[in-house]
């Protein structure tokens, strides 16, 4: 990783059209200016992890349901005969 | 072509029915091909099944149904990744999280899974609407 060290007001360029500036310090927070292409995605870390989380929780139940699904259509078969 | 799902037996899945995601779903990256199943029939509601995983598969269904005014705000280079051409090619559907235990349903808002429906791509994209969660609850709706 590359660590540079900023001051507020001050840039980071990365390839040909994207600027980060430090906007503003206080306490614990840094404020971030992000200037970029439109069509580059931008977001927070949080929302990438949250949506990761959300699909593993979503294929655990899924699954459950399947399984009771067809743990009833089994049921329903074995009953006719 | 067949695959083996544990759960739905033995599938006869028509090659030009499967929907590659190139980049998986998020966190899921390695599996990138599915089928989209109906629940019912006529139910709005499908199973998004993987032909590599048979354990791996989703409920899914169209936003609309629940959420009339959902919107798709995504970014481009992840329109750009299903060659979106035209709006009329595309499905929108979200990642449905049902509850055995509590009975709830929740929806999946923030990261749609957007689809070409003319060249069967798809992929996983992040909402930059930012009241939308992955947690909305539809239990009472629709």
């Amino acid at each position: 990783m590359l660590v540079l060290s900023r001051k507020e007001e001050q840039s980071i360029i990365i390839g040909d059209n994207i600027e980060i500036k430090i906007l503003a310090i206080k306490g614990d927070t840094v404020k971030i200016g992000i200037t970029a292409p439109p069509e580059l995605k931008i977001y927070r870390k949080e929302v990438f992890d949250e949506i990761q989380k959300a699909n593993i929780e979503a294929m655990k139940s899924s699954k459950n349901i399947k399984n009771v699904i067809l743990g009833k259509l089994d049921k329903e078969s074995k009953d006719k005969e | 072509m067949k695959i083996l799902s544990k759960h739905f037996g033995e599938l006869e899945i028509q090659e030009d029915h499967i929907i590659t995601f190139p980049k998986g779903l998020i966190g899921l990256e390695n599996n990138k091909r599915y089928v989209l199943i109906e629940f019912e029939e006529n139910s709005m509601v499908y199973w998004l099944q993987s032909i590599e995983d048979p354990d791996l598969c989703f409920i899914v269904t169209n936003p609309y149904t629940f959420k009339p005014d959902y919107v798709l705000d995504v970014y481009e280079d992840d329109l750009k990744l299903i060659e979106m051409e035209n709006e009329e090619d595309v499905m929108v559907l979200v990642i449905l999280n049902v509850s055995l235990e509590t009975k709830n349903i929740t929806a999946n808002l923030l990261g749609p899974l957007v689809i070409n429906t003319k060249k069967n791509l798809g992929v996983q994209a992040v909402s930059k609407v930012p009241e939308y969660t992955t947690k909305y609850d539809i239990t009472n709706k629709g």
